[in-house]
Formats: C-alpha cells, sequence, structure tokens
C-alpha cells in the first residue's frame, strides 16, 4: 500500500509542481504574486475541451493550440495590461487584482461557457499496473514523467542558458541586472510565458483527474501556493519539492487518517515551515 | 383644451396598462424555481430546470392549469445553503404558488422553514428523510420528488444481501446530508443482516482525488463496494476505481447518483459494470416516451433529477385541478395520504402515492451499466403495495 500512495502521491503532487514553480518563476522576476494562478490552469483546460470536443481539432493539435494561446493571453496580454500597470505600485495592488480576475474567469466560464463538469480524456490510456502489489495507472507514470520532463527542462534552460542567466540575474537583483543591460521587462515577459506554458501543461495532465470545470483551479491554484511557500518562493528546486510534498502527505493523510483532515495536515507542514524555516525548506532568505 | 386631451390620453393609457397587465397576472400562476445553477450541483440543477421547463410547455400547449398558463422565474442557489435562503427569501416575495427545488439536501433543510411560514408549497429534489421528519405531522408542506434514502435504502438493503450476496461492505459516501442519510439508513439495515462495513469513508463535495480513500477499501478485504456519492464526484470516483483494479476485486454497486446521465458523461467507460438501484430511468418503459421527446430537444438523455420534477408539474396539475382552486393549503392536504394512478393523470408516468411526511411512494429500478449506457435488470415493487391497489383496477 505504500508503494501505491507514493507513486499517487508523486503523481498529484507532480501536477502542484508545476504550478507551484509557475508562482516561484513570477515572484522571482517582478516580486508579484498572481493569486488567478488557478484559474489560470481552468482557461487552458477549457480550451482544450473548446478545441477537441466541441470543434473536434484532434487531440495533440487542441493541446497545442491551447498552449499557444494559454502562453499568447496568460503570458504575453497579462504582462502587457495588467503586470505593466500595476508592478510599480508593489504586490498588494496585483494580488488584489488577480483576485477579482479569479473570480470573473470563473462567473465567465459559468455563464458562457458551462458550469458542468466535462469530461477530457488523458494523453495516454488509463491502464491499470501493478508493480510489488502495488496498483497505480499509466496516468500516474505519464504525470511524473511529463513533470519531469518539463521541470529538468526548465532547470537546465535557467541554468545554461544566456536568457536563463538573464533571468536569474533578474530575479537576484534587477536594478544591478538593469546597470547589466539586461532588458528586465523583457525577463518578466518571458517568466510570464513561461508560467503561461507551465500551467497549460498541468491543466492537460490534471483534466482527466479533476473534470473540466469552471472552478477546477481552486483546489490546484491552492495547493500549489502552500507548495511554493513550503518549498521556498524564491527558488524552482523549492516549488518542486513543496509540490511533491504536499501530493504525498494530503495522499497518506486520507489513507491512513481520513479524508476531512488531508487539507488539515497540508496546512500544518505549511505552519510548521513558516514558524521554523520561514524562507521555504529549500528557499534562500531575502533582503 | 391639448392639456385635458393630453392628461385624458395619460389616463387612458395608464387604465390600459394596468388592465393588461391585471388579466395577464389572471391568466398565468408563477412558479418560483430555486435550484443549483452553480456550484457543485450545476449539472443536477440543469436537469431540474429542463423538466420544470418542458413539463410548464406541454402543460400548457395542452390549455395550462384551470386554464392559467404557467409562468416560472429561476433564482440560483449556488449550491450554498445561505444562498439558498437568499434566494427563497426572495422568491417569496413574488407570492409564486410554489417553488420547484432545491435539490440538494442541505439547502432544502435551511429553507422549507421560510416556505412554511410563508404558506408556499415546494417540490424538492432532495432524498433526505430529514425533510420529511422536519414538516409538520400530517400537515406536509414540502414534497418529495422521488424516494427519500431511507425508503429508497430499505429496496437496496434486500437486493444488496439477497441479490449480490455482499458479506463485507466498503462505504464510500458524501460528507453532505444526502450522503450521511444514506451511510445511517445502509449501516441501520445491513449490519443486523450481518452485513460487515469494513471501510466507511467520508468523502468531500468537489473533491477530484481519491487515491487515499481507494487504497484502505483495497486493503479492506471488501467483496463489495457500495458508492454514494453526488454525480460529479461518483464521475471522477469510478475512472480511479478501474485504474486501482477495484472493479476486479469487488462488485461496484450503488444508489441513483451513481448511475445517473451526469456521472456516465464523466465517468465513460469506467462506469460499465457498475449496478445499483434508481428511482427514474429513462430505459424504464413508463418513462421512455418522455426520454425520447428529451433526447430529441437537449441531444442527451435525462436523468432522474429532471424525471423528478417532470413528473412534480403533473402531479401539481392533478392536485389543483382535483381541488378546481390554487388554493395552497387545500394543495397540501389534498395531496398528503393520496395515491395518483397513471389510469387517471397519464401525466404523472408512474402511480405514486404521498404520505402524511410528503414522502414519495412508488416502484424504481434496478440498472445495470453496460457501454456506457443505463440498461434495465429489474423492477422493485413499491413498500407499501396496499396503497396502490386502486391503481390496478
Amino acid at each position: 500500500m505504500i508503494e501505491q500512495l507514493l507513486i499517487k502521491g508523486l503523481s498529484i503532487g507532480a501536477i502542484y509542481a508545476m504550478i507551484a514553480i509557475g508562482f516561484c518563476l513570477l515572484w522571482q522576476s517582478s516580486r508579484l504574486v498572481n493569486f488567478a494562478e488557478g484559474e489560470f490552469v481552468t482557461i487552458p483546460a477549457f480550451l482544450m475541451v473548446l478545441f477537441f470536443s466541441v470543434l473536434s481539432v484532434p487531440y495533440a493539435l487542441a493541446i497545442l493550440i491551447a498552449i499557444l494561446i494559454s502562453a499568447f493571453l496568460l503570458g504575453f496580454v497579462m504582462k502587457k495590461t495588467l503586470v505593466d500597470a500595476l508592478m510599480e505600485r508593489g504586490n498588494l495592488p496585483f494580488v488584489v487584482t488577480t483576485i477579482a480576475l479569479g473570480f470573473f474567469v470563473k462567473d465567465s466560464l459559468t455563464v458562457f461557457a458551462t458550469p458542468e463538469a466535462m469530461h477530457f480524456p488523458s494523453m495516454i490510456p488509463q491502464t491499470p499496473m501493478e508493480f510489488a502489489g502495488a496498483m497505480f495507472s499509466s496516468l500516474d507514470l505519464w504525470n511524473i514523467f511529463v513533470a519531469a520532463v518539463l521541470i529538468v527542462g526548465l532547470h537546465f534552460f535557467i541554468r545554461k542558458t544566456k536568457q536563463g542567466k538573464a533571468l536569474q540575474a533578474v530575479a537576484q537583483n534587477r536594478e544591478a541586472a538593469t546597470i547589466m543591460g539586461i532588458d528586465t521587462q523583457k525577463m518578466i515577459l518571458m517568466a510570464f510565458v513561461i508560467n503561461a506554458v507551465l500551467v497549460a501543461f498541468s491543466a492537460s495532465l490534471a483534466a482527466p483527474i479533476y473534470m473540466v470545470k469552471y472552478d477546477m483551479g481552486n483546489e490546484l491554484g491552492l495547493k500549489a501556493f502552500y507548495a511554493a511557500i513550503i518549498g521556498g518562493f524564491n527558488q524552482v528546486r523549492g516549488a518542486l519539492l513543496g509540490g511533491l510534498l504536499v501530493g504525498l502527505v494530503e495522499t497518506f493523510t486520507a489513507a491512513y487518517i481520513s479524508t476531512q483532515y488531508k487539507s488539515g495536515f497540508v496546512l500544518l507542514v505549511l505552519i510548521a515551515v513558516i514558524l521554523f524555516k520561514p524562507e521555504g525548506l529549500l528557499g534562500t532568505k531575502e533582503q | 383644451m391639448k392639456r385635458m386631451l393630453a392628461v385624458s390620453l395619460l389616463v387612458v393609457l395608464l387604465s390600459a396598462l394596468f388592465l393588461s397587465s391585471n388579466v395577464t397576472a389572471q391568466d398565468k400562476v408563477t412558479m418560483a424555481i430555486v435550484i443549483e445553477q452553480s456550484g457543485p450541483g450545476a449539472a443536477v440543477g440543469a436537469r431540474w430546470i429542463r423538466g420544470v421547463q418542458m413539463a410548464s410547455e406541454e402543460i400548457n400547449a395542452g390549455g395550462g392549469i384551470l386554464g392559467k398558463k404557467i409562468d416560472t422565474f429561476i433564482l440560483d442557489t449556488k449550491t450554498e445553503a445561505p444562498v439558498a435562503v437568499a434566494a427563497v427569501r426572495k422568491a417569496i416575495e413574488s407570492k409564486p404558488f410554489l417553488v420547484m427545488g432545491p435539490i440538494f439536501s442541505g439547502s432544502t433543510l435551511a429553507c422549507m422553514g421560510l416556505l412554511r411560514d410563508a404558506g408556499i408549497p415546494e417540490f424538492v429534489g432532495s432524498e433526505s428523510p430529514n425533510v420529511g421528519k422536519q414538516n409538520l405531522p400530517n400537515n406536509p408542506n414540502t414534497f418529495l420528488t422521488s424516494l427519500n434514502v431511507d425508503l429508497g435504502m430499505q429496496k437496496v438493503a434486500k437486493w444488496v444481501t439477497d441479490v449480490m450476496m455482499a458479506k463485507k461492505i466498503a462505504l464510500i459516501w458524501a460528507n453532505t446530508e444526502l450522503g450521511k442519510s444514506g451511510r445511517e439508513a445502509l449501516k441501520r439495515l445491513l449490519e443486523p443482516k450481518g452485513v460487515q462495513f469494513v471501510a466507511d469513508i467520508a468523502t468531500e463535495l468537489g473533491q477530484s482525488s481519491f487515491t487515499g480513500e481507494l487504497s484502505r477499501i483495497k486493503a479492506s478485504g471488501a467483496d463489495t463496494l457500495f458508492i454514494y456519492m453526488h454525480e460529479e464526484e461518483s464521475g471522477k470516483l469510478l475512472p480511479q476505481v478501474k485504474e486501482m483494479g477495484l472493479d476486479k476485486q469487488m462488485k461496484v454497486v450503488g444508489h441513483d447518483t451513481l448511475l445517473t446521465e451526469d456521472t456516465l458523461r464523466l465517468a465513460k467507460d469506467a462506469a460499465n459494470g457498475v449496478v445499483g438501484h434508481v428511482g427514474l430511468s429513462p430505459v424504464a418503459a413508463p418513462l421512455k416516451p418522455v426520454a425520447d421527446r428529451y433526447l430529441a430537444k437537449y441531444k442527451e438523455l435525462p436523468d432522474h433529477n429532471f424525471f423528478k420534477t417532470y413528473i412534480a408539474m403533473s402531479v401539481i396539475k392533478s392536485v389543483v385541478e382535483q381541488n378546481k382552486s390554487f388554493d395552497q393549503q387545500k394543495f397540501r392536504d389534498k395531496l398528503k395520504n393520496s395515491t395518483l394512478c397513471v389510469k387517471d393523470y397519464p401525466g404523472i408516468l408512474m402511480d405514486v402515492h404521498y404520505d402524511e411526511k410528503g414522502d414519495v411512494d412508488r416502484e424504481s429500478f434496478l440498472i445495470k451499466i453496460d457501454n456506457q449506457k443505463q440498461t434495465m435488470a429489474g423492477i422493485l415493487p413499491p413498500l407499501h403495495p396496499e396503497w396502490f391497489t386502486n391503481c390496478k383496477k
């Protein structure tokens, strides 16, 4: 049973981790927290259903179109409108605005799309698998694999490419990076676009489990936010650890204690981290 | 002269306006639909609304009720009891003849006192036995539209032990008024028969991942998994049941919500093989003609929530026409302890009895899911066949 819970916990944690990494990227580049991150998962999920189920576009193409539209809307348009207008006013106005944006997205989807949950198939067949007595699904392995590829790719991009190093420089000290000739606005735009792509990918992984619904982002956004705080808001690897930890804690709590306490135990971990290591498990102290 | 003419014209216009609105009000009977249009209950709420609207259209096309056309307006509960209370207060201001909804029992229990005090009868989609218990003794104001969970589970319990031969049950239920009353009834009815509940797991409304819960069930040694959750959560759960191979390890059974069209739409082929008891089904012979009309209109099969309210509208019509008036007290008095037969009122589709608590008794069905569709596996008689003897004559 433990092996089974481990795989299932990691599978769901991988989805949280991808969204949590988005939180970290935005924080590092712009010092902003996007409280509509959950709805940023919902939008591409609805786009996937629109293209695949309604317009009968081939599955892979539907996902690709949804990712591209998300990158444009949630990355480019978001940066050029709300971020540019609010960034200099600090984090609080942006937080309030994105909370409002989240409600606006949910209400709009309810009114103009549908309030009902919709089925969206997974990228691979959901085949039951057994290993050493543990039962899990091919989808669990797929979720872990896709998240690992994207996160390793992102890590490589940040560490090894010129653009990635520029993004790191902006994260460490925006003023110094500007003096060194780095186009900080371009880096912030890049962070928002990467975030949009990450949440769109996580939408494709979450949709078969959570079903596509206007409020599917509530739980995902919240858990990813916890994950980012637990792991460290200023470290991508911290968000990865936080995401996996949240997935494991809630899965083991539901199995060994009670469903009613599974969010409660995640919050206990969160409180413990805030009390004893406020910068997060892998985070670094900020000035 | 011109001024006098203008004043006269204004008086005539206002009088005409007043008279026309008065005539309109006299020609219609207003019903409020207080229902889950958003939130976790949105899907079932949508079917409920369609039931009222389709029945209203058909009744209006046939001349209405006592010559009055049915006029409806909708208020959203957002699947939250406090919002439902606010919606009911708003509905009461419009003085409707009666209220249709809500479905979620928590909302119904929060609202029913308000409507009783206002003297407005209501028909609800809720199945909690607490609704009947909270009606005034022998003077119900809130009427159910299907068997309450307690009564439904009496049929289920007999089937689970006698037909399914269940000995060890893993029960997974929604931590809501509906789920709690279902769990309580099942345990009360089955434990004296020697059935063991080897897992007894509550889940949350809106929950998506059930890994921990299903792992416990897998390790429980159960021979039967009984699922009693709402449609959306059931639709999410079934693929995960299949993924963990539980459908191969034990029988997967349920009651009503597990087998509805909404659950099947989300669960797809993961629902195949599931069996259970439902109050109203589109594959039941008496309901099929209406199901076909619904299919032609909405391009999908109706669920039990559609039938609940579609039938309730015909029940309302038959009672009002028996009374020959829209008097709400007479309506309550006439409906309680009464049996309505299809031979007298074809619109009600199935013979139905309303008891002194506003609870329903009638035939129900055993359904098996095959190829993502409901198939008829059997018909269960009413709990009190003696109430229906006149209908057979």
